[in-house]
Parts: C-alpha cells; sequence; structure tokens
C-alpha cells in the first residue's frame, strides 16, 4: 500500500466513527471517566499525572473521541508556555537573584520578623504575577524558612502568607497562575487584557493584604536583638554566584515579559515567545562550551522542568474534549443559562462564586480546563464574545483567589506544604482553613465589588 | 574469601545511648571518618559518620531543603560567627549517638562472599558492619582491612605453592637418583 492510500485508508478510519465500547452512550461514558477522574484526584490516592493520563487513555481507547481528536484537544499553547518558563527560571535561579532580592528585602525592613514576613509576601506575589506561582513558592519559601530559623519565630505565619500571598500575585497576570494560563490561551485575551483587568484589583486585594497580617501574626512575631543581627550579617551581594549569567538570564526573561506584552499584536502567541526566549536563554549560556559541556547544561536545565505537571495538563486535556465533544460541556452551559436567564452580570457572578468555591475544593486546575468549554458554549445565549468576557474574568479571579480556600486549592498550597512538612513544620489541613476560608472571601467578595464597578455598574 | 577472613575486629565499641561527643572525641583522636554504633547487647544500631555530624552542623533548613528542586546550592551569604556554629556543636554534642546514627546501612555476615563486600565499598559506603545472625555486630571491612587481609592471604598463597614447588622438586630428585 502506497503511502498516499495508507493515510486516506487512516483518515477514512477517522471518518467512520470510532464506535464506543459495547455501544455505550459517549456522554455517559466521558462523563463517568471524569467524575472518576476526578475523585481519584481528589482522594490523592494516586499520582495525579498518572490519573490525568490514565483518564485520558481511557477516553481514547474505549471510543468516546479518536487519538486525533485527543490530540486537537490538547493546548499546546499552554505547554509550551509552561515549559518555556521553566526552562528560564531553572537557568536564572542558578544565578543566585532570587536569594538576594529575599535577603535584600529582610534586611530593608531591620530584619523585624513581621516586616519580614510582609515583604517576603510582597515579594512572593510579584514574583508569582511574572513567574508562575508554584516556582516561585519553591524559590522563596526555603529562604524564608532559613530566615526563621534564625530568627527562632514560628514559621507558620510565613508558611500561610506565602501561600496566601502567592495565589494572589499569580491572579494579576496571563502567566501568573496555572487557571490564567489556561484561560488566556483557550481566548486569545492578551497579556495585556489581564494585567489591566485584574492587576488593578490584585494591587488592592494586596494593599488590604498587608494590614490583615500585620493583625494576624504581628504580636506573635517576636525576635532577640541577637536574632535580628544574625539575619542583618546576610550579605546579599554574595548570593550572586554568577554575575554574567545574572545579566544574560535577567535580560533574556526582560525580553520575553515584553515579548508577552507585544507579541499579541504580531500573532505570536505566549507559548511561542516562552520557548523562544527558553532556546535563547540556552543558546547565550552554552555558547563557547565544548560539546560535552553544552550537553550538561542543557541536562541541567531539562532537569528542573516539572515534566509530571506538563503530564498532567496534557491527561487533563484530553479527558476534557472527551467530555467537550459528547456535549456534557454545552447541557451544563445550557443550564448555567437557564439558571441566570442569560443575564451576564448574574452570570459572571455566579461564576465567580461557583469557581472560588470549588477551587477551594478541589485543585483548580482540572476545575478551570472543564470550565473553559463550558463558558464557550454560553457565548451565543449571553450575547455574543464581548458580553461573555467578563465571565472570564470571574473565572480567572474565582479561581485563582478561590484557591486560598483550603491547603489542596492550588498546585503552590501543596507545594508549600510539602516544603513545610520536608522541614519539619507539618501543616495542618484544619489550621490552614481557618486562615484560608476567611481570606478567600473577603479577596472573593473584593472581587466581586470589583467587577460590579468595573463592568455592571 | 569471605567476610570472616577479611573483617577486622571491633575494638572499641560506641553504644546508641552515648552522647554524640563521645563519638566527637572518639573520630577525632583515632581520624575516623565513619565507625559503627551498637545497642548494650551488642546489636548493630548503625554507621556515624563524619558527614552525617557535619550536617548537623548546618543550620537545619539547609539541609532539611537541600534535597528539594531548587533548593539550597550554597550559602556562602549567611556570614555565620564561630560562636553560631559552636552553639549548633554544643547541642549536637548532648543529643544521643541513636538518633544521629544512619540505620539504612548494608552490613555484611561473615559468611558474604569478599567480592559483595567490595561491591558495597564501591557504593560509596567505606566501612561495611559484618553482622552475624543475631544481629550482633562482630567485626568491620574497610578498604584497609581487606587490604592488609588481601596481603596476608597473597602471602599465604605464595608461600604454600612455593612449599608445594620445593616438595615436587624434591620428590622429583629423590625419583631420578638412581
Amino acid at each position: 500500500m502506497s503511502a498516499a492510500s495508507a493515510a486516506s485508508a487512516s483518515s477514512a478510519a477517522e471518518a467512520a466513527g470510532h464506535a464506543v465500547i459495547f455501544g455505550l452512550d459517549p456522554l455517559w461514558l466521558s462523563t463517568g471517566i471524569l467524575i472518576v477522574s476526578y475523585a481519584v484526584l481528589l482522594s490523592e490516592k494516586v499520582n495525579r499525572t498518572v490519573v490525568a493520563l490514565l483518564g485520558g487513555g481511557l477516553v481514547i481507547v474505549t471510543g468516546v473521541i479518536s487519538q486525533k481528536q485527543a490530540f486537537a484537544g490538547i493546548d499546546f499553547n499552554t505547554i509550551a508556555l509552561l515549559t518555556g518558563m521553566m526552562i528560564i527560571v531553572a537557568i536564572t535561579r542558578v544565578s543566585g537573584v532570587f536569594e538576594y532580592v529575599a535577603i535584600w528585602s529582610a534586611k530593608k525592613v531591620n530584619a523585624d520578623p513581621i516586616g519580614i514576613l510582609i515583604v517576603l509576601s510582597v515579594v512572593t506575589a510579584v514574583f508569582s504575577a511574572f513567574l508562575d506561582n508554584l516556582t516561585t513558592v519553591l524559590l522563596v519559601v526555603p529562604i524564608a524558612l532559613l530566615i526563621v530559623e534564625k530568627l527562632r519565630v514560628s514559621p507558620y505565619p510565613f508558611l500561610y502568607s506565602q501561600i496566601l500571598a502567592s495565589n494572589v500575585g499569580g491572579t494579576a497576570t496571563l502567566i501568573g497562575d496555572p487557571p490564567n494560563i489556561l484561560i488566556g490561551s483557550a481566548t486569545g485575551l492578551t497579556f495585556v487584557q489581564f494585567l489591566f483587568e485584574l492587576g488593578p484589583v490584585v494591587v488592592v486585594i494586596m494593599i488590604i493584604m498587608v494590614p490583615i497580617f500585620w493583625w494576624l501574626w504581628g504580636k506573635e512575631l517576636v525576635a532577640t536583638d541577637e536574632r535580628r543581627d544574625s539575619i542583618m550579617r546576610f550579605r546579599e551581594a554574595d548570593s550572586i554566584t554568577d554575575k554574567r549569567l545574572l545579566v544574560k538570564s535577567l535580560t533574556v526573561l526582560a525580553l520575553v515579559i515584553m515579548g508577552f506584552i507585544i507579541g499579541e499584536h504580531y500573532h505570536i502567541r505566549p507559548g511561542t515567545t516562552a520557548m523562544f526566549g527558553a532556546a535563547v536563554l540556552l543558546l547565550v549560556t552554552i555558547i563557547g562550551e565544548e560539546a560535552q559541556g553544552q550537553a550538561e547544561r542543557l541536562h541541567e536545565a531539562f532537569i528542573e522542568v516539572e515534566w509530571s505537571a506538563l503530564f498532567f495538563f496534557i491527561g487533563l486535556f484530553v479527558i476534557v474534549a472527551g467530555v467537550e465533544h459528547a456535549g456534557l460541556l454545552n447541557i451544563l452551559g445550557d443550564a448555567l443559562m437557564d439558571f441566570t436567564g442569560g443575564d451576564a452580570a448574574l452570570t459572571s457572578y455566579a461564576t465567580l462564586w461557583l469557581s472560588a468555591v470549588v477551587s477551594a475544593a478541589v485543585d483548580n486546575i482540572p476545575f478551570v480546563a472543564t470550565m473553559i468549554p463550558l463558558v464557550e458554549s454560553m457565548e451565543g445565549a449571553i450575547g455574543g464574545a464581548e458580553a461573555l468576557e467578563p465571565v472570564w474574568w470571574s473565572l480567572a479571579l474565582g479561581a485563582c483567589l478561590g484557591g486560598n480556600g483550603s491547603l489542596i486549592g492550588a498546585a503552590a498550597n501543596v507545594m508549600v506544604s510539602g516544603l513545610g512538612e520536608r522541614a519539619g513544620y507539618p501543616i495542618s489541613f484544619a489550621k490552614f482553613l481557618k486562615v484560608g476560608v476567611p481570606f478567600m472571601l473577603l479577596t472573593v467578595a473584593i472581587a466581586h465589588v470589583y467587577m460590579y464597578l468595573r463592568h455592571f455598574m | 574469601m569471605d567476610c570472616k577472613t577479611v573483617m577486622a575486629p571491633i575494638k572499641v565499641s560506641l553504644y546508641a545511648d552515648d552522647a554524640a561527643g563521645t563519638a566527637i572525641d572518639f573520630m577525632v583522636e583515632k581520624h575516623m571518618g565513619l565507625v559503627p554504633v551498637t545497642e548494650r547487647d551488642g546489636a548493630f544500631a548503625g554507621l556515624i559518620s563524619g558527614d552525617r555530624l557535619m550536617e548537623f552542623m548546618l543550620p537545619r533548613t539547609l539541609t532539611t531543603m537541600g534535597g528539594v528542586k531548587r533548593g539550597f546550592k550554597r550559602a556562602s551569604y549567611l556570614h555565620e560567627t564561630a560562636g553560631e556554629m559552636h552553639e549548633r556543636l554544643d547541642a549536637l554534642r548532648e543529643r544521643p549517638l541513636g538518633e544521629l546514627v544512619d540505620r539504612d546501612v548494608m552490613v555484611a555476615h561473615p559468611d558474604t562472599p569478599l567480592i559483595d563486600a567490595l561491591m558495597m565499598i564501591k557504593q560509596k559506603q567505606y566501612v561495611v558492619p559484618v553482622v552475624d545472625g543475631d544481629g550482633k555486630l562482630v567485626g568491620a571491612i574497610s578498604f584497609f582491612s581487606v587490604l592488609y587481609a588481601l596481603r596476608q592471604e597473597y602471602d599465604r598463597e605464595t608461600a604454600e605453592k612455593a612449599k608445594a614447588k620445593e616438595r615436587d622438586e624434591r620428590r622429583k630428585a629423590r625419583e631420578e637418583t638412581p
């Protein structure tokens, strides 16, 4: 058989449809796979990447969708954006710049414990906005714990505040938090649109966050002068290990962020910008080295990529593609429209609070991945793409801020909890709820008021 | 060759309920970097090593976060004083050795072939404790004890061969004599 006839036979097989196993209804089957996958994810009995890949595999082998449709459902812009940023951060980190910023900030407040807690929260929020928040907590929490050890104060306020700040900061930009990356990628909303829509409310929340943290932990965090001196002796300049690398990596990082801002005008998606930036940074760091050295540098950068997170996304995209093709999300979208009567304001508020509550209870990434096609299905009923835009912002605000509602609400929370446990400070689920739920409710209420003032007043 | 022919006997015991200070003084005095520790009944408890003790001389966060991706690679920016380090050393000296030993180590038995003990040493465990069927420490094998025993064994084998050759030559000479 020639290549052409083989290809034509293969596409004929695709077109002929892929009979669903045992003649089952694809709607029920795909819904079942989605629910079971969610349940297993929630139980945390099996690694989440394995669950997503198994769920995705099941959607294909049971015939709900073909492999071609499954691959078409994978959002490679998201995958490329995450991979590119992970490589850039992995290389930049080696320069020691993140330690520099954390130590410099701690000394600026004269090593006052509550002052350090607040400046490190602001540092984390800002880093979370321009890197992803998972990476940010991985960079800042270890140095925060080192400072805590030196000050001999409780680590818990620092761990809690890092979680809260990372989710707040990550809300501000397209690249800040995985839900935003997913929404931006699916809708084509630009980096600048995210920044101007979500940035102002994040700034308001951060301004309110400072006195709240002071009130919550100010009295508890007291250190002797001797302990504070041990922090003031830190020399931030010594944390910079490679000045040339620092200049190269910060230049590329700045260019990539600029690329996010202006790239959209030239139809260059964030995934391309991030991957291209990663390739340029790899080039400028390996150039001039022997072949063996180049291979080692490349390996060092690639080993820091969170491959399991990327494959989690891939599996998830396929599961969601299954329910989308089977029509479940259209049905749910219509139900939401019936509930809100197609009113844009009511739909936005409902999406905001629903996203917040669900994101507090389950990981916000699978939730948003499922919600995206559901919201897309409401476009006609709500009156077009423009009317739908506030719903997208509500989804982003709800999912990102809702992540603060519990210890499993966002990937960064799980990461901080893991770091704390490793350092000998396990975080109690219930104790975090006492801080997380009120903070989440307050910030979502602020977002609600903001949505009203900005879009519906 | 097996481990019982190579192992060095344990002359001085460090016990799991000794204070770490005892082990530190012993290791400094004997210039030893890795020493087996036993319970009072002679059961093997684990190995105490110089690098394990050094780990406790560092700020705790550096070691607990050290293995985490993106954890600390270096910490020269801390600019710690000798007083701060000594404070941690003093605290370390008071701790029971049993809390500090590495229990997850490879052990050999007296009849374990020497080649297996050499494989353990190759895996960077420079002292291989030898325990009997009841888990009691009966000796230890290190690079030095292997070389020492090997030389002894080689000398013995060479001497035996020389003797055998001499015997053969004498026998041949007797047979050739009419």
